[in-house]
């Protein structure tokens, strides 16, 4: 898909939001494309049966609702087992595992351990033989390395630092040095705090990278990115993500933690803080843009 | 459960309160929630399949990730009767979405038999087998929603499809102005449907085209 056809298909996708006059004239280009009118309708037929499908009932009919004896006979196991599979992964639950337990004996003096263990037996309904401790840290992998000679670059123009200025609908690219094979990654918050994944795209997979300078958008690519939005800074955040680290996952513990604060400086700390907790290595870059 | 008959200030206030505790991760009120919300979820379980342990994993996803989405932020309280009326929806598409990812993990397709389940309390009036498609339609909807990549473009397309609120009352629940609103959820609904073309392969020429 070419630059000039890409904004021309967005707006088409977006058709229900347009305006009057956008409308006729998307009505128009539609009327001398029938294959892009075909595809529109195929998407809209789509989105509907998949609105289409049930719900629970009201509360109304639950006492009505019938179920098989087997089902009757086993609800009540279920509930209990669901309630004891959340108190396990609730904050602050207890040990879940004997298996802790066993381990905390190895961590006191002998006698006590030998105590310990004879009661063991006759102590798993109780809290704990010991004080409770906090959690021992995860079997901590390093930290990814953050990449380093972050830099925004203009068509052909080397800027290279965060004090430029930039003008909505300059074109830019962003150009960074992994020093580990990660999975490269570039987060933005713009001026009102809002997260932004520019790189992978929503239908692009995340890849291993090896180590090295990496461009993006990538070179041979016809993606072309531009600043547009309100004036502002614009913070930046190069990541080097582990390859164990799924991206997507990355991405929504990240929207999570920056939904939950507020104000920028706060989105942006709290961004950082989910990186750290996925063992990401990062670097901010902040551009100003008119 | 239900906002019909409307909700009383008593009905209200119990599902505000609900609503609280469960963001706050209040230990007491998801307890409560989940004894509340068991019993219809298993009735569902026990529709779709009679093996006792996929009847309690299918539930326990189902109301487990109802908690998460609550967590993650894609439920946004606004009106009484909201939270109920987004769960039904919700923990239904959770429940049957769980049944066609194991049956996917299994290696198994749906092959509709003779005793399928019947789902007209559920709201359904066709067969067990076209509710599980549009599950799965509704499953690449969800996730092609979710990877939008801007995050006011995502939140606002998500209240106006999962939760069906007006414009105005969105522009009100994310304190912006109308017309950035508009902007954001025809931004959102471009990029969800680019994904979705490529997802179903419904680019002219089949080639997979994608901006």
């Amino acid at each position: 898909m070419s630059d000039e056809v890409r904004p021309l298909i967005d707006r088409l996708f977006g058709y229900e939001e347009l305006d009057a006059v956008a409308r006729a004239e998307a009505d128009s280009a539609l009327a001398a494309d029938p294959r892009m009118r075909a595809l529109l309708d195929a998407l809209r037929e789509r989105e509907a049966a998949a609105r289409a499908t049930g719900a629970l009932p009201d509360e109304s009919y639950w006492d009505r609702l019938t179920i098989d004896e087997e089902g009757s006979r086993t609800e009540s196991a279920s509930l209990d087992a669901l309630l004891a599979r959340h108190r396990r992964t609730s904050p602050g639950a207890p040990p879940a595992r004997v298996r802790s337990r066993i381990a905390l004996a190895w961590l006191v003096p002998v006698a006590a351990a030998a105590a310990a263990l004879l009661v063991w037996p006759r102590a798993t309904s109780v809290p704990t033989l010991a004080p409770p401790r906090p959690t021992p840290a995860r079997a901590t992998l390093a930290p990814m390395p953050a990449p380093s000679a972050f830099v925004i670059e203009r068509a052909g123009e080397r800027r290279g630092t965060a004090e430029e200025t930039w003008r909505a609908g300059d074109p830019f690219r962003m150009r960074f040095r992994l020093t580990a094979p990660a999975r490269p990654v570039l987060f933005v918050v713009d001026g009102h705090g809002a997260l932004s994944r520019l790189h992978p795209s929503a239908d692009e997979v995340a890849s291993l990278a090896p180590a090295g300078e990496v461009e993006l958008p990538a070179a041979g690519t016809r993606e072309r990115w531009t600043f547009s939005g309100p004036p502002g800074v614009e913070s930046f955040f190069a990541v080097a993500a582990p390859e164990t680290v799924d991206v997507l996952a990355l991405s929504a513990a990240a929207d999570s933690a920056v939904a939950s604060a507020a104000g920028r400086l706060a989105r942006i700390a709290a961004l950082e803080e989910a990186l750290r907790r996925a063992g990401a290595g990062f670097t901010r870059l902040d551009v100003t843009h008119d | 459960m239900s906002p019909s008959p409307p909700p009383t200030d008593d009905r209200a206030e119990d599902e505000r309160r609900l609503v609280t505790g469960l963001l706050a991760n209040d230990p007491g009120v998801v307890r409560e929630f989940l004894e509340r919300t068991h019993h219809p979820v298993w009735c569902l379980a026990c529709r779709v399949t009679r093996d006792f342990d996929e009847r309690r994993d299918f539930a326990h996803d189902a109301l487990l990730g109802v908690l998460e989405d609550m967590a993650s932020g894609r439920f946004e309280y606004r009106h009484p009767g909201g939270f109920w009326s987004w769960f039904r929806r919700r923990a239904y598409f959770r429940l049957l979405d769980s049944r066609r990812r194991a049956r996917l993990r299994q290696g198994r397709e749906h092959t509709p038999t003779a005793d399928e389940p019947a789902l007209e309390e559920y709201g359904v009036t066709d067969t067990f087998t076209k509710e599980l498609e549009r599950v799965e339609l509704a499953a690449a909807v969800e996730d092609c929603l979710e990877r939008i990549p801007n995050e006011m473009h995502r939140r606002a397309l998500r209240l106006l499809l999962a939760q069906e609120w007006q414009y105005q009352q969105i522009a009100d629940a994310l304190a912006a102005p109308l017309n950035s609103v508009r902007v954001w959820i025809l931004r959102g609904r471009a990029a969800m449907r680019r994904c979705l073309a490529t997802r179903w392969g419904l680019w002219p020429g089949g080639t997979g085209d994608r901006a």
